[in-house]
């Protein structure tokens, strides 16, 4: 399916505020971070994981409030730029759309989004950041916590098809 | 496939403009701006602190772990270098109590004030959360102002200073850490007494801006808060000087040495710019 499909999914309520729900609980963890052999390593991108595996099936308009809302308590929770996360995020969900991957999902698809989501993230994060302070975002950081995200990438896919076979039919999620 | 809404509708693409459009504002907002919490943040921030201890036993747990690992890997060479100290150390030891009796006398004969402006109240917490994103470095403590802490106060690691509050709730504050971006504090070199503003760039080492007496600052220098703008207490250990590439005097922070766990706050007064009946009592016999 492509962009521009004429034959797009069913778009339903349930698995976009189950996604919506565990956008906001990673907003909340990404306020933490782990402290390893004296390096320090934060959550920041842990949101990302969520957008990267959003249903394909969800509720457009549902998705689009709860990724901007999320974003937004985020930003408040971490205490960063207010607006910045919610930009980030529904930046990505709208260029990266979920019914552009291959369903079910696939390993390489999950791979090539996350690359894409974080390539984009990191994008958007340093030129606003850099539109509010006027300097370089400090890269380091990034890479950081693009490694502790790609770390619990496999498990929010895991979580991801738990979910979905538990609690509706795997074909509402889109794979 | 069944079929339904397009996902690329009107609905759809008028909602995801209005997302990005408002989030664009919002970020344009920040700039210049001061970085004041509002009441909505503030409240965000203390329903995440029970959640993010509760998730941060385990990593805890992970962190201790690699520590005593990493500790256990060098104790040999530690050993060594703690026995060194020690010899060093039990000199300076019998002449700091040779001096400080000497300063007991002079302050008895002269009748100073002695009382320090450091309070000797300190209000232990925990650091919930730790933000090292690409452009903010700031804590989340698990106190707020029903434990006295109030905006502008000190927060100390057993290493040293670590930064100041910056916005409290009823039992969480935010502390903006000396290396985040926005950081400026008054330090001083307490070997020379020369003054400087420590400047955070969200680098591991914040460099010296406004530097007051540039020859009397050295590699190696301790550096303090000196209490300059009221801010902050006098004396409070900040760092060491270093030099960097470029030839740029940086400090190299006391509280970076170790992960930051727990802290504890120190409730000081911030000194209050003289109001107009005030000098008016000044002036007035």
């Amino acid at each position: 399916m492509t962009f521009f499909d004429t034959h797009p999914p069913l778009r339903r309520i349930w698995p976009a505020i189950t996604a919506g729900i565990a956008l906001f609980i990673a907003g909340a963890i990404a306020v933490g971070g782990v402290n390893v052999l004296g390096v320090r390593a934060g959550f920041g991108f842990i949101p990302l994981t969520i957008i990267a595996v959003w249903p394909r099936q969800a509720n457009t308009l549902l998705s689009i409030l709860f990724v901007f809302l999320a974003g937004v308590f985020t930003d408040w929770a971490t205490g960063g730029l207010v607006g910045q996360s919610a930009l980030v995020f529904t930046v990505i969900w709208g260029v990266l759309r979920p019914e552009l991957r291959s369903e079910p999902y696939s390993l390489v698809s999950i791979i090539l989004f996350w690359l894409a989501t974080c390539g984009l993230a990191m994008v958007l994060i340093g030129v606003t950041g850099w539109f509010v302070y006027g300097v370089r975002p400090d890269f380091a950081s990034f890479g950081r916590q693009l490694v502790v995200a790609t770390i619990c990438l496999p498990l929010i896919v895991l979580l991801r098809g738990v979910l979905a076979g538990r609690l509706f039919a795997t074909d509402d999620w889109g794979g | 496939m069944r079929h339904g809404q397009h996902p690329n509708s009107g609905w759809t693409r008028i909602a995801l403009f209005a997302a990005i459009l408002i989030s664009s504002l919002l970020v344009s907002f920040n700039r210049g701006a001061m970085r004041d919490a509002s009441p909505l943040a503030i409240g965000a921030q203390g329903k995440v602190a029970p959640l993010v201890e509760f998730l941060s036993v385990p990593l805890r747990g992970v962190e201790g772990y690699f520590e005593s690992f990493a500790d256990r890997s060098r104790a040999l060479e530690d050993n060594k270098a703690l026995k060194e100290e020690l010899v060093v150390l039990r000199d300076r030891q019998s002449r700091y109590d040779n001096l400080a009796m000497k300063v007991a006398r002079y302050e008895t004969i002269l009748g100073v004030d002695m009382e320090t402006d450091v309070p000797l109240k300190k209000i232990a917490a925990r650091s919930v959360g730790e933000t090292d994103g690409p452009f903010v470095r700031s804590l989340l403590l698990n106190v707020g102002a029903k434990d006295g802490v109030d905006i502008g106060n000190p927060v100390m690691s057993v290493e040293g200073l670590v930064g100041h509050v910056i916005n409290v709730g009823p039992h969480t504050s935010r502390v903006l850490r000396l290396s985040d971006l926005n950081s400026r504090i008054a330090v001083a070199s307490a070997q020379s007494d020369a003054t400087a503003i420590l400047a955070g760039d969200n680098s591991r080492l914040p460099r010296l801006a406004f530097i007051n007496q540039r020859e009397n600052w050295t590699v190696g220098d301790r550096v303090i808060s000196s209490g300059d703008t009221g801010a902050l207490p006098r004396g409070l250990m900040v760092g060491e000087v270093i030099i960097d590439k470029t030839g740029k005097l940086r400090v190299r922070l006391a509280s970076h040495s170790a992960a930051i766990d727990w802290v504890w706050v120190s409730p000081y007064k911030r000194l209050a710019a003289p109001t107009e009946s005030d000098m008016e009592a000044e002036v007035t016999p």
